[in-house]
């Protein structure tokens, strides 16, 4: 089986001699929704800054759809079909709400940005009301909202998403969850680094559970949902440094 | 033969009392990572401090002390100190660049006060005919300094050991760690701010004492030599040599000056006096040109400083990657 | 006094001008370079070079000094300017840039600023030269206020230059692209903006803007291979004062510049003018280290 992303064995850090993760290697297949957990500090985001073309990756590989697309720069892995929406400053709070949206679509050009912005308000209709306002004035969850919508605009293969239900009311983080899965289900692969793990899990096909720049699980949400060795992991390491 | 040993004497106060500058740079960018535009006017300062301190009274001008030679040094050290502690206190909590651009606007400052407030300064044509530290007794000028060179070199390594050891105590160590990352060595409760301060303050002193100590020598300060020029010179030394090395500062002194001193001699010689201004504007090129590509090509200078996480660094990483709260 | 307010505004025009272009690369770029006021020298001196070079006549038009000559001049040092600015990107920010930290950037640039200063020392001499030897009556345009029609034609055309930047910025994809990445590079980047492209309009931005502050520099005052040194502090307080980043701030710190530092000569010697810009920035970074108006987060 070939996975729609493949990433092999990557080594990334954010400074060449200080390496965050070690030997990474995550799959990811068209129309699946993987997860991924582990404790604070264990290299998830790091991980999809890697993948997103943010980190420099000092060995290992990464593959979109066959093609070895290690190291682009984030732009170009953008065009590859790769879209991230960060876990933190994640829109343009300086842009308005419409702006941000031009800038998401602005690789396709003219008329399909056009239509495609205009598509996205129907789909996040919360946000039309803010079209001409600095995004700066939104709340968490429209935030959030706005991000992802954003990151939807080119029709990504791939969306990664770290942490998107983070700060959100719970409502809100099962109305997210519920969005991820139908779009998966359009044949979207999904990436998604998620604190809240049992409610992520519940929703996902597979899972990697990831502690100290490493891997450490990996399986369908399934199996893993009730495995004590993933609460090991989390606990374990909290006991042993408290 | 006797004239080359003069010169050189004269060529190595000069040298030494630039190491000191240098050294003082070194403490700022080399081991806290602070940039520092305005090394001249630190230097001025510390020069003007002493010479107003140790000065003559005379009617016309405001000082004149007539302080002993080794208070006026430490009052023009303190006095640059002070100038030192007033742009770093505007803007170390800001952005790094802030810094720069203030110590910039200093060397600017400094110099149209040399230039202008004739009262204090003597305008253009600067205060001359100060006291030499204990020139009665020395019998020749020749002998006076040879005998003043061997006085710098001693403060030169006096403060060499000052900072070697500076740098090796605990303070030291929270210093570099602050330059490799502020955020880990504030999470271990060190406050980097403060510290900065302290490591500019001091850095600025030294150049204020350098300063001082070139009054001493000549005898008299005027704004010629006082020049922006100085601090691409001093810097141009610093990374030549290595910052955050000592010995590769004063290797990088001999080096620098000695270039332009040698390009000095060489163009006065081709050039004709009517491009005077633009023979300079060749010598100053050659300063860029060993800045950029220096920092291009050899970017840990002559020397280089070792390239060591330190302790604390690391241990701060461990402690925010494990939080004991969780 | 009016005069002095006069005065002020027309060289806070200037000043407004090199600062928009050194906003933009603190905001984009990300750090402070010391050499952008060089390219302001630059583009002056490129002017006087291209019109002695080729024998240019002065042909001045209507009350002004100048005429279309200049005007083709200050195109070709604009361009001048902006292919300096690239080269300097290419062989020096380009291969440090990610490599060191931001301050190494920021030392690279004094060296380059030193390097700029002297080759057009080198090149043009150091006497202060005019591009014109046209005498110029000053009109009194009020009781007390004298001004030249070259002033006014310079304040003029600096304001509408700087709004033709605004409306680049605000209505063109470009534009918003660079305000894109002036925010947060990275998010940029991930959203498909190539930011070789933005570096590379910000340099030809900035460059020919500060080329033409140069020109109206010379035109109003005198050419002097010092003017970026003199000029580089009042942009810095400028664009600070403004908020970094914002192209509007940046217009009106240097308007403001401009005005205090006439109008200061009122109270103390004119000698010490330069060092005006400092304190008002000393005060600025003491009070309001943030700006007047919001910058970017570059601007942090
Ligand atoms: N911008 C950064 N620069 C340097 N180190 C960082 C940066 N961001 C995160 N780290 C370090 O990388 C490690 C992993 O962080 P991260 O990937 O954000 O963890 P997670 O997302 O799993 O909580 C942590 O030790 C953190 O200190
Ligand atoms: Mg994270």
């Amino acid at each position: 089986m070939s996975a729609l992303l493949e990433v092999e064995a990557v080594t990334a850090g954010y400074r060449p001699d200080l390496p965050i993760i070690t030997d990474m290697s995550v799959a990811v297949a068209r129309g699946e929704l993987v997860t991924i957990i582990g404790p604070n500090g264990a290299g998830k985001s790091t991980l999809i800054k890697a993948i997103a073309g943010l980190l420099k990756i000092t060995s290992g590989a990464v593959r979109l759809e066959g093609t070895l697309r290690t190291n682009l720069e984030p732009s170009r892995m953008a065009d590859a079909g790769i879209a991230y929406v960060p876990q933190t400053e994640n829109i343009f709070a300086s842009l308005t709400v419409e702006e941000n949206l031009k800038v998401g679509a602005q690789i396709l050009g003219g008329r399909a940005a056009r239509e495609r912005i205009a598509a996205a308000y129907d789909s996040f209709p919360d946000l039309t009301a803010y079209r001409r306002q600095k995004a700066a004035v939104l709340s968490g969850g429209q935030r959030q909202m706005l991000a992802v919508a954003r990151a939807l605009l080119t029709r990504p293969h791939l969306i990664m998403l770290d942490e998107p239900s983070a700060g959100l009311a719970p409502k809100l983080v099962t109305e997210v969850f519920q969005r991820l899965a139908a779009l998966a289900r359009t044949g979207v692969a999904i990436l998604m680094v998620e604190q809240n793990a049992k409610a992520a899990m519940a929703i996902s096909d597979r899972t990697y559970v990831l502690a100290e720049g490493r891997n450490r699980l990996d399986g369908p949400s399934a199996a893993l949902i009730d495995d004590p060795e993933v609460a090991a992991i989390y606990l374990g390491r909290a006991g042993r440094r408290a | 033969m006797l004239g080359i040993a003069l010169y050189l004497v004269f060529f190595l106060i000069v040298v030494t009392i630039y190491a000191i500058l240098v050294m003082g740079l070194n403490l700022q960018w080399g081991f806290t990572g602070l940039f520092n535009a305005g090394v001249v006017a630190f230097y001025a300062i510390g020069a003007y401090g002493t010479a107003i301190l140790i000065g003559p009274e005379r009617p016309e001008l405001i000082g004149g002390f007539e302080l002993p030679f080794a208070l006026g040094l430490l009052g023009g050290a303190a006095l640059a100190a002070l100038a030192g502690l007033v742009v770093a206190l505007a803007t170390l909590r800001l952005r790094e660049e802030y810094l720069a651009i203030a110590t910039f606007g200093i060397a600017i400052t400094v110099q149209l006060v040399a230039l202008n407030f004739d009262a204090l300064t003597g305008g253009a044509n600067g205060l001359i005919g100060l006291p030499r530290p204990m020139f009665g007794y020395f019998e020749t000028p020749n002998l006076y300094n040879v005998c003043y060179l061997v006085a710098v070199l001693a403060i030169a390594g006096a403060v060499y050991a000052l900072l070697e050891r500076a740098v090796r105590s605990p303070w030291g160590r929270v210093l570099r760690a602050i330059r490799e990352d502020a955020t880990a060595a504030r999470s271990l409760g060190k406050n980097p701010t403060a510290i900065r301060l302290q490591a500019f303050i001091l850095g600025s002193g030294i150049m204020g004492l350098a300063g001082g100590l070139y009054v001493g020598f000549i005898g008299f300060v005027s704004p010629i030599d006082f020049l922006p020029i100085l601090t691409f010179q001093i810097w141009a030394m610093l990374i030549v040599g290595g910052s955050g090395n000592n010995k590769g500062a004063v290797l990088g002194v001999l080096v620098v000056w000695g270039l332009w001193t040698i390009s000095g001699t060489l163009i006065s010689q081709v050039v004709p006096p009517s491009l005077q201004s633009q023979a300079g504007a060749g010598q100053a090129i050659i300063i860029g040109l060993v800045i950029v590509l220096t920092l291009l090509f050899r970017p840990r200078g002559l020397i280089g400083e070792e390239s060591v996480v330190s302790k604390h660094v690391r241990a701060a990483r461990v402690a925010r990657d494990n939080p004991s709260s969780s | 006094m009016l005069q002095a307010i006069a005065d002020g505004l027309l060289t806070g025009a200037i000043i407004a001008l090199g600062a928009i272009g050194l906003t933009l690369t603190m905001g984009i770029l990300r750090f402070a370079n010391f050499a952008h006021a060089e390219m302001m020298t630059w583009g002056a001196y490129m002017a006087l070079g291209v019109l002695t070079l080729f024998g240019l006549p002065t042909a001045p038009f209507g009350p002004l000094t100048f005429g279309w000559p200049l005007l083709v001049a200050t195109l070709v040092a604009a361009g001048l300017t902006v292919a300096l600015a690239l080269l300097i990107d290419r062989l020096v920010f380009r291969p440090l840039r990610g490599r060191v930290g931001h301050l190494t950037l920021v030392f690279a640039s004094f060296g380059v600023a030193l390097l700029v200063r002297n080759v057009v020392l080198l090149m043009f001499g150091g006497r202060a030269t005019y591009y014109s030897n046209e005498l110029q009556m000053s009109v009194e345009v009020m009781d007390g206020l004298r001004v030249m029609p070259d002033q006014i034609f310079v304040f003029c055309f600096a304001l509408v230059l700087a709004g033709a930047v605004y409306l680049f910025l605000q209505k063109t994809p470009l534009g918003l692209a660079m305000r894109a990445v002036s925010e947060n590079p990275s998010l940029a980047g991930v959203c498909g903006i190539r930011l070789g492209k933005v570096v590379m309009w910000t340099w030809i931005v900035g460059g020919s803007l500060a080329a033409v502050a140069g020109v109206l520099y010379g035109v109003t005052v005198q050419l002097r291979p010092e003017i970026g040194f003199h000029l580089l502090l009042p942009l810095f307080a400028a664009a600070i004062l403004g908020g970094v980043g914002n192209v509007v701030g940046a217009v009106i710190g240097g308007l403001l510049i401009g005005l205090i530092e006439s109008l200061s000569v009122l109270v103390i010697p004119s000698g010490y003018k330069l060092a005006i810009p400092f304190l008002v920035l000393l005060v600025v970074l003491f009070v309001r280290p943030s700006g007047l108006f919001r910058g970017t987060s570059g601007g942090r």
